[in-house]
């Protein structure tokens, strides 16, 4: 009788612990991915024909030398901003064309990567890019490109930081 | 002694050794049972051999055909096995492995969805050394500020 009640009792004792530790735990010192603050960084370059070449403040952009980029050779870093991602919650950046690009963190996956939406508005009128939605490793990134600017156009350089 | 049915009609055809052709008659001498069955043997036979003659089919032609046939049908089968285990050995190489599959590199980025509104817009990537960077490129006209 003792010997019955004795093994669901050591039984729970074993596990009670295993049942609160998280499956995968986080290793010390480090937070949880969800836990860890994410960036959106933007990287506005203003791209001509002026004969001025590539701004060295972009850095090193190889894509900037291949087509279709390639068929303009100036580029300018005209701006560039580093929007605070929350889980759900939009943030919004306004571009020199005064059009606003929002970005939003979808979700943060366990690989290391992200899911990002963004769209491009125009105040007070049409939506320009109504949704894009990117799964992106951190630090990898991508371009949104095009918009007519200045007698040249906008290209948004898009990563996600920690 | 049990004697065979194919035994006895190989025996009535002459076709035994000497040995098994004295088993069969020793057989026959000591049970009745053994003598009535190859007398029956030996009617079909008859019946054979005349019905044989009288269509004029050659029956040792017919033997030889069956035995040609029966030689290349083994011949096939040989071929046919041996092209089942080239492919069985070769498969391995060519098909890649589950494996390598599931370890198949996913692209560091990925545009999931795009919605260009009533614009127009494509969606492409730029390969520069290593890295491959997906563009979304949008047709502006008018619409645009600056």
């Amino acid at each position: 009788m003792r010997l019955a009640l004795l093994v669901p009792v050591v039984a729970c004792l074993f596990a009670a612990p295993a049942a609160a530790r998280p499956a995968h735990p986080a290793p010390l010192g480090e937070p949880a991915p969800e836990a860890q603050k994410h960036f959106a960084e933007i990287l506005v370059l203003h791209a001509t024909n002026e004969k001025k070449g590539i701004d060295r403040r972009i850095g090193e952009m190889p894509e900037l030398t291949k087509p279709p980029f390639s068929s303009y050779d100036s580029y300018t870093l005209v701006d560039r901003g580093r929007l605070p991602l929350e889980k759900g919650v939009p943030k919004t950046f306004v571009l020199p064309n005064r059009r606003v690009l929002e970005a939003k963190l979808v979700d943060v996956l366990a690989n290391g990567s992200v899911r990002l939406s963004a769209s491009i508005n125009q105040p007070g009128g049409k939506e320009f890019l109504p949704l894009l939605e990117v799964k992106a490793k951190i630090g990898q990134p991508f371009i949104v490109a095009g918009q007519s600017y200045k007698n040249g156009i906008l290209v948004l350089v898009i990563r996600v930081v920690r | 002694m049990k004697i065979s049915d194919l035994e006895l009609m190989l025996y009535s055809d002459g076709e035994l050794d000497e040995e098994r052709a004295r088993r069969v008659r020793v057989a026959r001498l000591r049970h009745l049972e053994v003598g009535e069955r190859l007398d029956g043997i030996e009617r079909v036979g008859a019946f054979v051999r005349f019905w044989a003659e009288s269509e004029g089919v050659d029956a040792r032609a017919v033997r030889s055909r069956a035995l040609r046939s029966a030689a290349r049908r083994r011949a096939f089968g040989a071929v046919a096995a041996a092209l089942v285990l080239l492919a069985a050995a070769a498969e391995p190489m060519r098909m890649p492995r589950p494996l390598e599959v599931a370890l198949a590199k996913a692209p560091p980025v990925a545009i999931e969805s795009v919605d260009f509104g009533e614009g127009v817009g494509t969606v492409f990537v730029v390969e520069a050394g290593d890295s491959v960077t997906p563009v979304v490129w949008l047709e502006d006209d008018a619409r645009a500020g600056g």
